[in-house]
């Protein structure tokens, strides 16, 4: 994986990022597991899988120990999600063909893969909102023409957006181009019915 | 001052800022995508903060810590494999384990100055507006901005800009722009607007209604 990377720039950022991406693996191992260990540890963290009663006579020592079970089972989960995608080859499909996960796919192709159309809908989201907030009423908090984002079906159209994103970057249904293409188009009509209904009728 | 003989500040953002920190291709996309977010993460409230425990510490932490690398995974494979800012091809990665896939900072790139246009020259329109209607009563520039046909135009002019990024190419508008269109357009917006004026328009025109004087005056309650 990192063998296709060519570090023959002149310009100083490129060439650290270069060598830190090929030689330390900061784009491969170390980005994907602190993100790998920070969502387990937060989740842990806030799912209080033992009860810790105010009056407890052990509430330091059995928090104490909590914190270390969140730190622990975080990092066997990062390192287990991160070290294989570092460590081993994997298909086109991004399924690992050697080591022992050989045959599952790898999380962090799919977290690499989904993450560009993902943030740029939200990216893209955002911008819309700016400026047709901004060039309709130039008021944030004004309710006459409606904000998007406080509709419901922007909300539906989004989860099938990342729905489709899934499965374009997991790749286990095969060839979804095809399915792309006309899933996409009627949930692009949806959406255009959907927006001009809301701005002229609602 | 010496050793600022020499100094110039085009060469110095060209070639030092731009050319050797890499102010465009990794600093300015990096805090843009992590401010962007770090905000939004704050704002739908993931992961809740609760009583207690929590106390924001570790909320914190996870927001920046996902931010910060959804920011990095979206620049690096810019700066090693996408194209130049200066001779953007494709926004679309050509090598590496991203080729087919959008390049998120070479398209926030194309889109971002267009939406900027748009948001002046909405500004600047009504500006123009607001000073050629000064004499009229009503207020011209809250009518256009309220009106929801100024909201749709606003809207398609956002879908065509974020679809030609996307895609990473200009649609060609001669082709459906013609002087023809454009024309028949505008002659039927006329012909419209005459059959408004002679049909429907009149029934604005109704004879003001009795009103209750009000208090103190002659006829009105004391």
């Amino acid at each position: 994986m990192l063998n296709d990377i060519v570090c023959d720039s002149n310009s100083l950022y490129k060439e650290w990022i270069c060598y830190f991406t090929k030689e330390w693996g900061l784009l491969h191992f170390f980005i994907p597991f602190f993100l790998f260990y920070i969502i387990p540890y937060v989740l842990i963290s806030n799912m209080k899988l033992w009860k810790i009663e105010d009056n407890d006579t052990n509430k330091a020592e059995k928090e104490k120990a909590y914190g270390r079970f969140t730190t622990i089972i975080s990092v066997i989960i990062a390192l287990v999600g991160t070290v294989p995608n570092f460590v081993f080859s994997t298909n086109g499909k991004g399924v690992f063909v050697e080591g022992f996960l050989t045959g599952v796919i790898n999380p962090v192709h799919v977290v690499m893969n989904s993450l560009p159309a993902i943030s740029l809908a939200v990216i893209i989201a955002l911008f819309s909102l700016i400026v047709i907030k901004g060039t309709t009423n130039f008021d944030l908090n004004a309710t006459k023409v409606k904000g998007f984002n406080t509709w419901e079906i922007v909300g539906w159209f989004m989860v099938a957006f990342v729905v489709l994103v899934f499965l374009r970057a997991t790749n286990i249904v095969g060839n979804i181009n095809e399915f792309v293409n006309i899933f996409g188009s009627i949930l692009g009509l949806i959406v255009i019915y959907y927006v001009f209904k809301y701005i002229f009728f609602d | 001052m010496a050793g600022f003989e020499n100094f110039n500040l085009q060469n110095f953002i060209r070639n030092d800022l731009i050319g050797d920190y890499g102010l465009f291709d990794l600093f300015i996309p990096l805090f843009l995508i992590y401010i962007i977010f770090y905000t939004l993460l704050t704002f739908i409230e993931i992961p809740k903060v609760t009583e207690g425990d929590l106390s924001g510490k570790n909320a914190k932490k996870f927001r920046t810590v996902v931010s910060l690398c959804f920011a990095l995974l979206l620049v690096i494979p810019h700066v090693i494999w996408g194209n130049n800012a200066n001779t953007v091809a494709s926004v679309e990665f050509q090598t590496g384990f991203l080729a087919g896939f959008p390049d998120v900072v070479s398209v926030v790139y194309l889109f971002l100055p267009q939406v900027s246009l748009v948001l002046i020259m909405s500004v600047l329109a009504l500006i123009a507006i607001q000073s050629a209607t000064s004499g009229n009563n009503n207020n011209v520039v809250k009518t256009i901005m309220d009106s929801p046909w100024y909201a749709g135009f606003i809207a398609l002019t956002l879908t065509y800009i974020f679809y030609t990024s996307v895609i990473g190419k200009t649609v060609d508008s001669s082709k459906y722009l013609t002087q023809e269109f454009i024309g028949g357009i505008l002659f039927l917006a006329f012909i419209g607007w005459m059959f408004y004026l002679m049909f429907f328009d009149g029934e604005t025109n109704t004879p003001p209604t009795a009103t209750t004087p009000p208090a103190g005056a002659p006829g009105g309650n004391v």
